[in-house]
């Protein structure tokens, strides 16, 4: 503006002012900033950019020193620099662009592009200076260098390797996850081909790949995951999940492939499969609608099914009826109304295996999502071994309760009747009573024959229990003869009529002493419960082979075992016939642990005119 | 009570014995029937034209023992009202089990003795 006063002064005609006012204006309104200095450094006009950019009015500046513009150091150095220039005519700035720091008028300091002109007016030397605040380039720039490098260190620092390639399959970037995984640095492998990092076949063919693509555009794993093997540096074949996208950058088609070594991965998932293969629990999963999905080695040996048979099948199929046809509207009603019934708590179930035959399982049952799927998973143990155990357990306290009463019992009264007869007896001798005392005393004698009886069977079974013995060969002829030896002596023994058929004579290895046991008692009973009222009495005896056993049979008429008794025959301390038994009702129960002993097996057959008793073993291998 | 007829039920032939014998010494007018375990009783019992003033009930016996004779006699119309248990059981069980029977009125364990008797007759 002084400058225009100045040119008023000097033209004072009004197109020369017009020409002026319209070089102000135009002046005005450039948008870089343009400052005019004498040769000293004054500052001769400061257009409205200029004071837009440093914050200073016309006023303020015109007539003052340039250097009021500059930060340290240039500040005190620009006089410097002037002088120089009209010593030496060496130009430094002058007619070149350069990039210098000024400050406003607020103190703040910034980057801007100065470009410096000379001129001459009315002689004297001038200099225009063109300002263009580049805070905001600067500011833009750096902040796409810190990106960049952000960039960098992300592609830097990701655990997964980022490898891009171009067309040809040249790789470009190969990031520091991939100097891990491959063993390779950067380097060495920009630039080269892509297949240096796999292994056969892949390493031939994945030129042909990419061709094959560039050709047809027929993407196989662009776009999409896969598992792939990597080759090392080293050489090694490692498992990769692999990732590849495609990328147009400025019209050029380029790769990147996102890696993961999955080694260990694979290795807990082998691990983990391991785990489940060789738990003792069956392990099963199914979908929503009860498909299976995964069965493990154990349940192979609970169903007998192989998993091809049972994945993708119904789980239905693993169960018996009614629940074979009731599963689906389980899981039906499980998700309409999300009512638990078995889930997340254990229970006892039926299973059915590949036979047919159906047994107790522990089955517990865990809802898992997987992915937005439900899935359910149940563990299932068989338990028909600790089912039976169990019933052993129970049988046997059963036995024993059953054995302490009536061992309590039967050993007493033997022993209480002995002492009332003995009473009578001396009542008897006191009185002179011969006949009553001698009867009594015969009383006595059976009481306690009756008594020791007893205990020699409750010695016996105990025995049966705990004895163990070597095995040796048997012959049911040698041992029929000589227990009907043994017992020639007993009543009515004489008028049976006893008859032997052993068509199995060959020796049979096994405990002797329990098939003696069982031999005695089967012919002692017989001829103890003979019918004497018949006078066709017979024993029949005879031996038979079967496929996989020996069979010993004791056939006779006599008084049978009546409907009502005969569940409970071969328990203890039954006794059947009234006055015909003084037994210890223990006789057919140690037969029958004895026959168990032998993995035998002893059973009665009930026939219209007596009984039948068989005594299976079974052969030898 | 005035006894006049007695059954006695064991399977025990010594005890038979032995009981005929306390009752014939205590009173030999008294009548005795004699059955070896609970069927063979009922079957006497329901040919008899009156029950027994006394029925001496062994527990353990064959075939039908006597709790399981003391259930089907108990709902007889007109049974004895006097059963007498004498067992050589003397658990605890088989106690309340038996009294548990209105008709039984007394538990004894073997040997019968005179003192037993006259507690009888005396009821």
């Amino acid at each position: 503006m002084s400058s225009k006063k100045q040119a008023n002064k000097s033209f004072k005609a009004i197109n020369v002012d017009d020409h002026y006012s319209r070089l102000e204006a135009v002046l005005n309104t450039v948008i870089d900033g343009i400052i005019t200095i004498d040769h000293l450094g004054c500052i001769q006009s400061f257009n409205r950019s200029a004071e837009r950019i440093f914050g200073y009015t016309p006023d303020e500046v015109i007539g003052q020193n340039v250097k009021m513009l500059m930060p340290a150091p240039y500040h005190d150095e620009h006089d410097g620099y002037l002088k120089n220039y009209q010593v030496t005519g060496d130009k430094k700035v002058i007619g070149n662009g350069r990039e210098v720091k000024a400050q406003r008028k607020d103190g703040s300091i910034f980057a801007m592009e100065l470009g410096v002109n000379e001129m001459t007016v009315s002689g004297e030397k001038m200099f225009v200076g063109t300002i263009r605040d580049i805070s905001d380039r600067k500011q833009a720039e750096q902040a796409l260098k810190d990106n960049q490098a952000k960039l960098q260190a992300i592609v830097d620092n990701t655990v997964d390797g980022l490898i891009t390639i171009d067309e040809k399959g040249l790789i470009e970037t190969f990031n520091r996850a991939c100097e891990r995984i491959f063993g390779y640095t950067a380097n060495q492998v920009i630039g080269k081909n892509v297949k240096v990092l796999m292994p056969a076949p892949y390493h031939k063919e994945h030129d042909g790949y990419l061709k094959n693509y560039h050709n047809t555009g027929d993407k196989k794993i662009i776009g999409t995951g896969r598992q792939v093997e990597g080759k090392k540096k080293d050489g090694s074949i490692f498992p990769l999940d692999l990732s590849v996208s495609e990328v147009n950058v400025k019209g050029r088609r380029i790769y990147s492939g996102i890696v993961r070594d999955i080694t260990e991965l694979q290795e807990t998932q082998k691990r983990l499969a391991a785990v489940l293969d060789n738990t003792v629990d069956g392990l099963i999963t199914i979908d929503e609608y009860g498909n299976v999905e995964h069965y493990n080695k154990a349940c192979e040996g609970i169903f007998g099914y192989k998993p091809e048979e049972v994945i993708g099948q119904n789980i239905k199929m693993l169960m018996p009826e009614p629940y074979h046809s009731e599963h689906d509207g389980y899981l039906k009603n499980y998700h309409e109304t999300a009512e638990k019934k078995i889930i997340g708590t254990g229970r006892e179930v039926a299973g059915q295996r590949k036979d047919g035959s159906t047994f107790p399982l522990d089955l517990s049952v865990s809802e898992v999502n997987v992915q937005g799927r439900t899935l359910y998973s149940g563990i299932v143990r068989d338990i028909s071994a600790r089912k039976e155990a169990d019933e052993k357990i129970l049988q046997a306290n059963t036995e024993l309760e059953e054995f302490s009463y009536r061992t309590s019992h039967d050993l007493r009264s033997p022993l209480v009747s002995a002492i009332g007869l003995l009473n009578i007896v001396t009542d008897a001798i006191k009185n002179d009573k011969k006949e009553l005392a001698l009867e009594s005393t015969e009383f006595v004698q059976k009481s306690l024959s009756q008594l020791e009886n007893l205990i020699k069977d409750i010695l016996q079974l105990t025995k049966t229990k705990n004895e163990l013995e070597d095995e040796e060969s048997i012959c049911f002829a040698i041992l029929a003869r000589e227990s009907l030896g043994k017992f020639k002596n007993m009543d009515n023994f004489g008028r049976l009529d006893i008859q032997q058929n052993f068509r199995f004579s060959g020796n049979l290895k096994t405990k002797k002493s329990r098939v003696v046991l069982i031999v005695e008692n089967l012919l002692s009973n017989a001829i103890k419960y003979q019918d004497v009222n018949k006078n066709n009495s017979f024993i029949k005896i005879s031996s038979y082979k079967t496929k996989n056993h020996i069979v010993l049979e004791v056939r006779d008429n006599g008084l049978g075992v009546p409907e009502a008794q005969r569940d409970n025959l071969f328990k203890m301390f039954k006794r059947f016939h009234p006055r015909t038994s003084f037994g210890s009702g223990l006789g057919l129960y140690m037969m029958k642990k004895s026959a168990d002993i032998l993995h035998g097996n002893i059973s009665y057959e009930a026939c219209s005119d007596g009984s039948v008793f068989k005594l299976e073993l079974p052969l030898s291998e | 009570m005035s006894v006049k007829l007695v059954m006695i039920i064991d399977d025990s032939e010594m005890d038979h014995f032995l009981a005929k014998y306390m009752i014939e010494e205590y009173d030999p007018s008294i009548e005795i029937i004699q059955a070896y375990d609970g069927q063979e009783a009922l079957e006497i019992l329901k040919g008899l034209s009156s029950q027994p003033d006394v029925i001496f009930l062994d527990i353990n016996m064959p075939r039908m023992n006597g709790h399981a004779f003391l259930e089907m006699y108990s709902n007889w119309e007109g049974h004895s009202e006097s059963v007498i248990m004498l067992t050589s059981s003397n658990q605890a069980q088989d106690k309340e089990k038996s009294l548990a029977y209105q008709c039984v009125k007394k538990y004894y364990v073997k040997p019968i003795t005179r003192s037993h008797l006259e507690s009888i007759v005396n009821m």
